[in-house]
């Protein structure tokens, strides 16, 4: 079957409303050849079958009111602004924590130094530590940080 | 009507993400809430049925539907007129359809199971056609969902919704001159598949 170039006069006329008060309008012609033409009449009849679906579906459709659209989407707004706002402080306190930890690393160094009877180990050996300390914490809180947006 | 825009958003020194923005409590959306509600009056219901008709799924309708009008309300389009925004509305909700149809191909919650069917009583009685025969004998809704996604939405657009080649264009994101073959290519199989059974 190939498409047939009146199709678009019986889209019209089958979406202007009812296809047989719109050929008594007037349309015979149009009728008459959506009668005897099998594209256009194909067309006819699953128009009229999707336009009917059409009509059903909304009568059937039970959609919440305006009013309360409007109500969670402000409401979701808000939660998704709140979060993006709380999003430069979750990481500037992953920062920080990662900050803590380096200088706590350093302090046990320091505090650790102040007692010659404990077995000394070379400054280099502490300094990899302390930063072995925030390499390992840094991405930790990071992740967790990250994971909570 | 009154839309807010783009431009009149950067005069209010909002910020450019996504999201609406709250300042001092105010909520900044694409048109404020008496606008919204004569909008969305006019426009829910063929929403949900396009929805429920291109998923199959009544209860994924209900969930796309808030999706669809939250998105739709977040965003920061300018549109000529009332026809611009309602093909909007729908690339929207096609998009999310399409997206939840690939996460999730089966069908949970049928369209044509229990009370509010809508897939019966479409046929034109009078009709005496091979076609018209069949579709009187099968269930619309189980020949649909036996379409591509992007057919059932081009049907449903063209001949149940009465939108013109450029309005569908907008809405699926197709060059208007590929909407006649393709809308042809549709047609044929819907037909084929409710005269040869989609049961
Ligand atoms: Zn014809």
């Amino acid at each position: 079957m190939k498409a047939c170039p009146r199709e678009p006069e019986v889209v019209e006329a089958v979406t202007r409303g009812d296809w047989r008060q719109a050929t008594a309008l007037g349309d015979n012609d149009l009728r008459a050849h959506a009668a005897s033409c099998a594209a256009c009449g194909e067309l006819v009849t699953l128009m009229q079958a999707l336009r009917e679906d059409h009509a059903v579906a909304c009568r059937a459709a039970d959609v919440p009111a305006a009013g309360t659209v409007w109500w969670r989407a402000t409401i979701r707004a808000r939660a998704e602004a709140a979060e993006k706002a709380a999003r430069p402080i979750t990481l500037a306190q992953g920062v920080a924590a990662a900050s803590i930890a380096g200088v706590a690393a350093a302090f046990a160094g320091v505090a650790w130094r102040a007692f010659p009877s404990l077995p000394q180990p070379d400054p280099f050996v502490m300094l990899a530590l302390g930063l072995g300390v925030c390499i390992v914490i840094a991405p930790l809180v990071l992740v967790f940080t990250l994971a909570r947006d | 009507m009154r839309d807010v825009t783009l431009s009149s958003l950067e005069r209010l020194g909002l910020g450019a993400a996504g999201a609406p923005v709250v300042d001092d409590g105010t909520l900044t959306f694409l048109m404020d809430e008496d606008a919204f509600r004569l909008f969305y009056d006019r426009t829910a219901r063929p929403v949900w049925a396009y929805l429920a008709r291109i998923t199959g799924d009544r209860q994924l309708a209900d969930d796309l539907l808030q999706e669809t009008y939250f998105r739709f309300l977040r965003s920061r389009a300018e549109f000529e007129d009332e026809a611009h925004r309602r093909n909007y509305l729908f690339r929207i909700a096609t998009n999310l359809a399409h997206d939840a149809r690939r996460r999730a191909p089966m069908v949970t919650t049928p369209v044509d199971d229990g009370p509010g069917d809508f897939a019966h009583e479409h046929a034109d009685p009078q009709s005496h056609d091979a076609t018209g025969q069949a579709v009187r004998r099968l269930d619309l809704s189980r020949a649909m969902r036996r379409l591509k996604p992007r057919e059932r939405s081009l049907l449903w657009l063209a001949y149940a919704q009465g939108s013109s080649h450029v309005e569908i264009a907008r809405t699926l994101g197709l060059k208007t001159g590929s909407i006649k073959p393709l809308l042809f290519r549709a047609r044929r199989r819907l037909s084929a598949l409710l005269q040869g059974g989609a049961r």
